[in-house]
This record gives C-alpha cells, structure tokens and sequence, in this order.
C-alpha cells in the first residue's frame, strides 16, 4: 500500500524509526483489511452453501465453535434448512454491533424488529429451534418474548386461536378447570365497581 | 390494495371477479372462472421471474399455504414437495413445465395438468390455466393462474427432508432444549386452519423462556388452554420465576417469609394476591404491654416482627424507647428491647424497613423542636442498637411527613409539617447502602400541593404513588383525595396526577374514590395495587372501607373490596404496618384515643395458618 510522508511533519524523526513505523503501519493495516474481508462458509442441510461476514455468522456461539474446529473450511449445519438459515443471517447482520444485552432486544422487538416475527407460527417455531440450536441468544429471546406478547392479557379461547392449539380436556377436565379459573372466583366479583 | 376474496365463489360465469375500485388490475375477468371453487393467483410479469402478488383463499385453504407465505415468490415451489423442498418433484411432469415456459415467453395462453404438492407434502392434481395480461404498450404486466385442484392418487412415502434426529419421547424432549425438527402438522382443517408452533417447542424452553415471564394472571389463563399447559403450569419453579418476575426480586423474598406460605405454594400464594379471595379481618390478642402508654408513635415491621418506636406520652412529653412484638411465637407479646443509646424522643416521625432487617427512622417531633435526624436499629445486633446517620445536607426538619423503601436501600422522604406550621412539598432521598449516605434532593420542575400525613408507596419497581393526606389549598388546608405518581427510574422524573378532584388538568376519575384523608393505611400489593383504608376521614364515612387502585392500569380506577371479618373502627397510618408482604397489623384500632395495644386487628390477605 502506498501512501505519502508530509515531509514538514516528519522531517524531525529519526529514519530508522521511520522505517519501523511505516512497516508497523503495514502490518497493521493487512491485518485490518483481512479481518474485514473474512468470511464463513456455512452449508446447511440441504447443501446449499452461504458465504457470510465472519462477524455476522458468529453471533451463533454454535458456529463459532465450530469455525474453530473446521478452521476455514465449510462449516455443516446438518439440522438447519437454508430457508430458515437465511433469514437468520438476515436478522444477524442487522443486528451484529447490537452487543448482548437482552433488554435492547426486548425493546427492539417493538420497533425494527416487529415485522421479522409476524409469521407463520410454523416460521417461528423453526426460527426459535434454529436460534437454539446455533446458540443466538438475543434472537431466542426475541422469539420466546413473541410467543408472550401474543399470550399477554388474552383469555383461554382467544390463546387457542392464536396459537392454534386444540383443546383436549374432556368436559368433566374442562369443568375443573373453568372452577380454577382466577375469574370465576368469588373474591375477583368483589371488585364492585361503584 | 384490497381484495373482494369471497366473491370469487359466486359461481356465475358471466359475472367478473369482482374488485374494488381503484383496484391493481385494469382489467375484466369474465369467463376466467370455473364455476367450483379454484385457485387464483396472480403474479408480476415485469418483475423478475414472476412474483407472486395475489393467491386467493381458496388457494390458501387447499394448499396449505397463506399468502404471507407465497407472496413475492415465484409459483414453482407447488412443484416442489412440501416448504423445505428446493428441487421440483421427480413425479412432476417436466414436459408439462416445458410447456408453461412455452407459452409464457410467447405471450400466449397455457391450459394443462401438473402435479403440485400441499404444505405437508400431500398430493394434488393442478388443472391449471395461465393468462398473460398486456399492458398498454403491448408488454405482458400480469399472469393470471386459474388451477382447478382435485386429489392426486399417487402413494408417495413420507415427506423428505426432515430428519428426525432422537426418538419423540418426552422424557428427551424435555432433557435437551430441542431436540429434533418435527415433521409440521396441518391441524384439522375444519378447527384451526394453522399450524401449531408453540406446542413442538421442549418443555424446558416453553417453561423457562415463554411461561416464566407471563404475568401470572396470564398463566392462570394458559393452564386452562390444553392438557400439556396444565401440567406445566403446576410446578411450583415456574410459579416462583412468574412471581419474580411479576412482583420483583424484594417482594418475593419478603413473601418467602410469610407462615404457611409453603403449604400455599407460588402458585396458591400468586392467586390468592391477585384475586384478593381470602382476604379477611381477623382480631389478634397479645401478651405484654406497651408502658407508658402513648399515641403518635411509629410502627414497622422486620420479618414477622412488630417494632414500636417513640410516641407522645401522656404529659405530651417525646418518648424514644422500642418495643418489638415477634408475631411468630406461639404467645406473641410485646417486650421492651434495651438499646444502647437510643434516638432523642419524638413523635410524629416515620420508621421504615431497609437493607433487610434493619429500620430507619427519621425527623419527627422531639423535645427541643422539628427533627432531621436519622437513626438505624439492626434489631438481630446483640444487643440491637440504633446508630445515627450524619447524612451530608439533610432536609428541613419535619413531622408528619411519609416515607418509603426504594429497592430496599433507599429511604425516601416527601412533605410534612416544617416549623411554624409551614407545609411542605420536597422530596429527599437518602441512600443507606453507601457508606457516607448524602441527602439528595429529587428536583421536579412541578410538585402537588404540600401537604402533611399523605402516605407514600413504592409499585413497579421504581415508581412512587402519593396519596390523601392534609393539604395546602391557598390559605387553607383540606383533607385530599388526589393521587400522583413519580418513576424514579426516569432521566428526570416528575409527578403525574392520576386519578382525584380539584386539580386543573386531573385525570377522570375511574369509581368512586376514598373520600378524603390524612393518617391513613396505604399497603402496596405486590403486582402494583395500592390499597387504602383508615385514617382521620372527612364527613361520617367508615374508615375501615377498603379501596383498592391499580396505577398500572390504562385508565386507573377505584374499587371497592369486601372482605368478611369485623373491621376496626379506627386505623392509622403511623400505627399500622405490614407483616410479610401479606398481613397488615393495625395497633389501637379500638378507639380513637386509649391505646390498648393488646388487641390487633389484622387484614390478611393470604389464607396461612398463623
């Protein structure tokens, strides 16, 4: 790399401490533009392969350890689809200097973040089981934070359409059930409201 | 861009597909429909390799995939066998495709059978048509697709591209976060049309991840959901982190203490706190006796101890010794402690709990004047001894004024009655976790009117509720109603009116509020409620009517809550104090102006075996 001496500026220094200045800034430099051009290669489990910055596909502890073991070959991910995989990385790049402090990414979850979880509960559930599996906590807390804001303050059958689950208590469960419900209870109809 | 979905099944050939005016697609589609029900798509032909921008809910309903889904893809992956898939089918006829790719780079129209697949890789058999619409200049904008599906007789195996790596049964599920990826089931189309995503998670991060930081109204709720939530919502661990994380890491410990509370478990404990069911008065009768006897003094407890300090005796004189009554004994009774110098005599002033098991006391009336003192008993010291605190620029010296405990360690002091009688509005707050406490004042652009015997509680974490108390109004001074709230825990905090009457810009009050007060009970239920009683009421209204407020709530209101037991007549703010998060012990309730402090009335909220 070339670059040029103010000789006002540098006209006082010893040239010996000159030539091991400007080999330092060599070195230094090469080091740099390396770290910025390194790249993962990662093949999920349908072979196709991602080239992804090194610093975006770390944020998986996961793969960061295996980039250790495979040091600069093709990583495997052998349970992760490449559908799911990309939008992973898609969410890691957006949010690779976002550091690791789960109350920003609670917050974030409301703002950036929002449309990235409005998708089919199939998506998320594979979203969640990759983001465990890869080791990303900011994004499993992410997704386990949008399955609560969808519970949140909604009653019994308003969750199970939401969620898509299917009751299955019996009617004589169900009775029980309904007994324990914190509304049913004497002590909530006490809130006379005057 | 809205679309008239449910027309398309009206069967009538000549009637187009309705759409709305101003609609994407300037143009009629009459003869375009089939009269059964079909799938219709429409896709982008100026963009690159055809996106598509439109499937109707037919199509949705009989492939299994929704529109968000699909949307902005190209509608090749039908051909493909299920949503990992990336290669089209082997059955899938390449001819057929060949054909398609015809007819779409000649601009001419394509009718023909293909094989496509549902979303869990069932078969289906595609009458399809494909229309080319052109634009003004003679450009192809828009294919439309007409597919007319029927059932593909073709047994082709289980869907490939799902490895299940560990056996299904739930004892691995739940030792190892995920433990394999499960085949996606369609549910019972007539039921729920989605897929469930939130049921294949393991139990573990269901538990600790999802459930634990519900409220725990919420997880009343989801164990009435499905059998699964209702095992998972037993156990106690997952009660406990929900209440945590409801109610704080302070109030949680506090409870742990409360008697019987191990027999009520998390979850019993979260429930009768929320819905308030076994709240009840009780009358407690106790040893020992309070000598000389006193009014005006202060009550707080530590644990399930009861500490009395100071009071003004009969001869009105300033008193300052300390009593303690452990409500845990089997013969409670009350028992002068010898403390190793002790505070200058007061009455008037606050005891609050910090750091655990110690209590502060500050200002106050005393012999010589108003106090501004503080002072800190550690009641398990051997022998307990109170220490006075040389906080650095120290508030007005003040009686009457209310107090409270910021995250266990800070005592904060707000209002009260300054010498010759002049009303105050600041508030101080004092940190006693440092080493060399300095008296901060907390600045606020906006304070409510001063006031004396208001009452102070902490909900939330960090935030302050202010209530009642003998207010500044001009010249004269009334008995308040009014509430304000304060978040500490803001850049620069300020006080909020939240519900009340009288003042400019107040809130609409929700219910009926407590009328007017000063000296009265504030107990701070864990969850954020605030619930007042007692006190030197205006008019003849009864003070042992309970009200209950949530400051949390989007419209705060106030309610009424009965419990059943006899109430006191009287409660006092200065005299009554909270035991365990759970009890509150009122002193002297009887009678106005005797104290007989042997006998207690108690409003406890939590059914524990005493």
């Amino acid at each position: 790399m070339a670059f040029t001496w103010s000789k006002t500026i540098y006209m006082g220094l010893d040239p010996i401490f000159l030539t091991e200045l400007s080999i330092s800034i060599i070195i230094f430099s090469t080091i740099a533009s390396s770290k910025k051009s390194r790249v993962s290669k990662i093949k999920t489990a349908d072979n196709e392969i991602f080239e992804v910055e090194e610093a975006v596909a770390t944020m998986s502890n996961t793969i960061k350890i295996m980039a250790g073991d495979c040091s600069g070959g093709v990583i495997p991910l052998n349970n992760v689809h490449s559908t799911i995989f990309a939008r992973v990385i898609e969410w890691c790049k957006k949010h690779v200097d976002d550091g690791e402090d789960l109350e920003y990414y609670k917050g974030a979850l409301k703002n950036c973040d929002a449309t990235f979880f409005e998708v089919d509960q199939a998506v998320l559930y594979h979203l969640l089981t990759t983001a465990n599996s890869l080791d990303i906590k900011p994004l499993l807390h992410q997704g386990c934070q949008r399955f609560v804001d969808m519970i949140n303050g909604k009653t019994v059958e308003e969750i199970r359409q939401l969620l898509h689950i299917k009751n299955d208590f019996t009617n004589e469960e169900e009775d029980e059930t309904r007994k324990k419900l914190w509304s049913s209870v004497v002590g909530m109809n006490s809130f006379i409201l005057l | 861009m809205e679309w008239d979905s449910n027309s398309d099944l009206s069967g009538d050939e000549d009637e187009g597909f309705l759409l709305n005016d101003g609609g994407p697609l300037p143009f009629p589609v009459q003869n375009l429909l089939q009269t059964a029900p079909c799938g219709f798509v429409v896709s982008d032909a100026l963009e690159p390799d055809h996106p598509i921008i439109y499937v109707n809910t037919v199509f949705e309903m009989i492939t299994g995939y929704r529109a968000e889904e699909v949307l902005g893809r190209n509608c090749r992956f039908l051909q493909c066998r299920g949503p990992f898939a990336k290669r089209r089918h082997p059955l899938v006829d390449s001819t057929v495709v060949s054909e398609i790719q015809r007819c779409l780079e000649e601009g001419v129209e394509f009718q023909g059978e293909l094989l496509n697949f549902r979303k869990d890789g069932s078969p289906l058999m595609n009458r399809l048509r494909l229309t080319p619409i052109y634009g003004d200049d003679e450009t192809i904008t828009h294919v439309i697709g007409i597919q007319f599906f029927t059932e593909a007789n073709i047994d082709l195996g289980p869907v490939p591209g799902y490895s299940i790596k560990e056996s299904m049964k739930s004892s691995d599920r739940s030792r190892s976060g995920f433990s394999a990826l499960h085949p996606v089931v369609v549910g019972d189309r007539n039921v729920c049309r989605g897929v469930c995503g939130i049921l294949q998670l393991s139990d573990e991060v269901l538990s600790l991840k999802i459930l634990s930081r519900l409220t725990p109204r919420d997880i009343a709720s989801v164990g009435s959901v499905c059998r699964r939530f209702y095992e998972l919502t037993k156990n106690e661990d997952l009660w406990r982190m929900v209440c945590q994380n409801a109610w704080g890491c302070e109030t949680t410990r506090v409870l742990e203490t409360v008697p019987g509370a191990k027999r009520l478990g998390w979850g019993g404990l979260a429930r009768e706190l929320t819905t308030l069911e076994a709240a009840a008065w009780r009358k407690l009768t106790v040893g020992g006796a309070v000598e000389p006897s006193r009014c005006n003094f202060s009550a707080c407890a530590v644990g399930n101890r009861v500490v009395l300090f100071g009071g003004e005796g009969v001869n009105m004189q300033p008193m300052n010794d300390t009593f303690v009554l452990d409500l845990n004994s089997s013969n409670p009774e009350w028992q002068h402690i010898q403390v190793s110098s002790p505070p200058p005599g007061r009455w008037g002033h606050t005891l609050s709990c910090v750091n655990g098991s110690h209590l502060v006391v500050f200002g106050g009336c005393g012999r010589q004047g108003l106090l501004n003192d503080v002072f800190v008993l550690d009641l398990d010291a051997k022998p307990p001894t109170w220490r006075e605190i040389s906080g650095l620029a120290p508030p007005l010296p003040r009686s009457w004024h209310s107090s409270c405990t910021l995250d266990g360690t800070k005592l904060i002091v707000s209002g009260g009655c300054a010498d010759s009688g002049v009303l105050l509005s600041d508030t101080f707050l004092l940190d006693l976790s440092m080493e060399k406490p300095v008296w901060r004042e907390i600045p606020v652009a906006w304070t409510p009117p001063s006031r004396l015997g208001h009452t102070m509680s902490v909900y939330g974490g960090r935030k302050i509720l202010m209530f009642g108390g003998l207010a500044k109004s001009g010249p004269l001074r009334f008995r308040s109603s009014d509430v304000f709230t304060m978040d500490l825990s803001e850049e620069e905090p300020c006080w909020r009116c939240v519900t009340g009457s009288g003042m400019p810009g107040a809130g609409n009050p929700g219910g009926i509020a407590p009328p007017p007060r000063l000296d009265h009970v504030a107990v701070s239920l864990p969850g954020g409620r605030i619930l007042i009683f007692g006190g030197s009421v205006a008019g003849l209204h009864s003070a042992s009517q309970l009200y209950l407020l949530d400051p949390t709530d989007e419209k705060p209101t106030w309610r009424i809550l009965n419990v059943p037991g006899r109430p006191p007549r009287f409660a006092w703010g200065h005299s009554t104090c909270v035991v365990g998060g759970t009890r509150a012990i009122v002193l002297g309730g009887q009678t106005g102006e005797e104290w007989m402090l042997t006998e207690l009335h108690e409003l406890s909220l939590a059914s524990s075996v005493i």
